[in-house]
């Protein structure tokens, strides 16, 4: 348990265990994973909510830390798990921020006529297809995409079985796809619309 | 356009933590570990209040263990006959006969281990460890029948899955090993908590152990407060 991996740097069940003895260990686990907590949170709500999420993550995290399961190394599952947790008490923030962003639809004409401009018409885009997706998949879909963890992790990152949160998170796909692809047949009438109109 | 790619895109103006934000979420943690370390402190000098006014000289925790002679009858249940007196801070334990006070550990203690961890003995009692006696722990085997008492304070000393059973006026929780060793955990009402009167015996049935601890603890019932914290 308390060998060095091959990163040459102790796992993080180690270093859990160790703070049990010595609390202070913990600040390990911050350094090492604080920053992609941060950026998923932020990904998720945006950046000012994300400092104080992401900061309370740890806290919880630490005071919580004698129920980690040691059998797995990887404490990012189990820090994911508590970030999703405490995003629920977020969720209308974040349907807000959703929200607000897909409202950029409505310069999508303008949109058109200017790549940077292009690029915020994807973001509301995906910004209204992730708003429209159910809390438990866009969940589930977020963990295995913006966190990085493999279905399993998803799994046991919110406490359910692996063939829950494949299931979650292949409905979640799938019904992206479909906004998604709505969006891009809207997006190419819109295109042929402007050339016409463009030619005039 | 994969859906996968198009939302591994999708950054809607997200920042990377800054260094403002990330060392205000490290003092965050810094805090609530400092609050940790003074609570343990806190605890240790409530434990050795309570052993000054339980009388207990230079010692927070005292551990006692007595033997009982092998043979026909040794372990049955009490008749009555009492034994020797088994003395626990301010607390007096009647012991069945034949039983007489021992200096060292009963052989194997049941259900319980102990470990050193630099000066501090640790006892784990059950599932739930992390009950430290700052003090020195002497215990007793014996041929046959042992039982072990100690005054733990504060910490989680509730074996899992102990029944809930009544001793005297007080609550009790037994558990059984699976070689049939009990241990028997008392809550008693400390001014500021809980302490708990840990029994670990080898070879004793339930009522002899619950007998014993009953015979030590006041009469007053689990209301009041036995132990005065400081």
């Amino acid at each position: 348990m308390d060998g060095i991996g091959a990163s040459g740097r102790k796992p993080d069940a180690a270093v859990i265990e160790e703070s049990l003895r010595e609390p202070d260990r913990f600040t390990a686990v911050f350094e090492r994973h604080f920053p992609a907590i941060h950026r998923y949170l932020a990904r998720r709500v945006g950046s000012g909510p994300a400092d104080d999420l992401a900061a309370d993550v740890f806290v919880v995290a630490f005071e919580r830390r004698s129920s980690f399961q040691q059998t797995a190394n990887d404490a990012r599952p189990w820090l994911y798990g508590i970030a999703t947790n405490l995003l629920r008490g977020h969720h209308r923030a974040e349907q807000r921020r959703l929200g607000a962003v897909a409202l950029l639809r409505a310069n999508d004409d303008i949109a058109a006529l200017d790549a940077q401009v292009a690029e915020l018409g994807e973001r509301a885009r995906v910004a209204h297809a992730l708003s429209l997706l159910e809390a438990e998949q866009r969940d589930a879909l977020l963990l295995h995409v913006w966190g990085g963890l493999t279905h399993s992790e998803v799994a046991a990152s919110l406490g359910i079985p692996q063939g829950t949160a494949a299931s979650r998170i292949a409905r979640a796909r799938a019904r992206l796809r479909d906004l998604l692809g709505s969006d891009e047949a809207r997006e190419k009438d819109l295109t042929v619309l402007r050339r016409e109109r463009d030619d005039g | 356009m994969d859906e996968l790619e198009t939302l591994e895109r999708f950054e809607a103006g997200v920042a990377a933590a800054d260094e403002v934000a990330t060392s205000v979420a490290r003092e965050r943690l810094r805090a609530a570990i400092a609050a940790e370390v003074a609570d343990r402190r806190r605890t240790g000098g409530r434990r050795r209040g309570a052993a000054y006014a339980a009388g207990v000289a230079g010692a927070i925790a005292l551990v006692v263990a007595l033997a009982v002679p092998s043979g026909p009858g040794a372990h049955a249940p009490s008749t009555g006959k009492q034994g020797a007196v088994l003395e626990l801070a301010s607390l007096h334990f009647s012991l069945p006969s034949g039983f007489v006070p021992r200096d060292t550990a009963c052989a194997t203690p049941p259900s319980a281990s102990l470990s050193q961890d630099g000066n501090q003995a640790v006892h784990q009692v059950g599932a739930n460890p992390e009950t430290v006696l700052q003090a020195m722990r002497s215990a007793a085997s014996a041929d046959g029948g042992c039982v072990e008492v100690e005054l733990a304070a504060g910490g989680d000393v509730v074996p899992a899955g102990a029944t809930e059973i009544a001793v005297g006026g007080y609550t009790g929780y037994l558990s059984t090993a699976a070689n049939g060793d009990l241990t028997l955990v008392v809550a008693i009402p400390a001014t500021d908590g809980t302490d708990y009167l840990v029994l670990a015996s080898e070879g004793l049935t339930q009522q002899q152990l619950v007998e014993i601890a009953a015979s030590g603890l006041p009469t007053s019932g689990g209301n009041q407060p036995m132990f005065a914290h400081h």
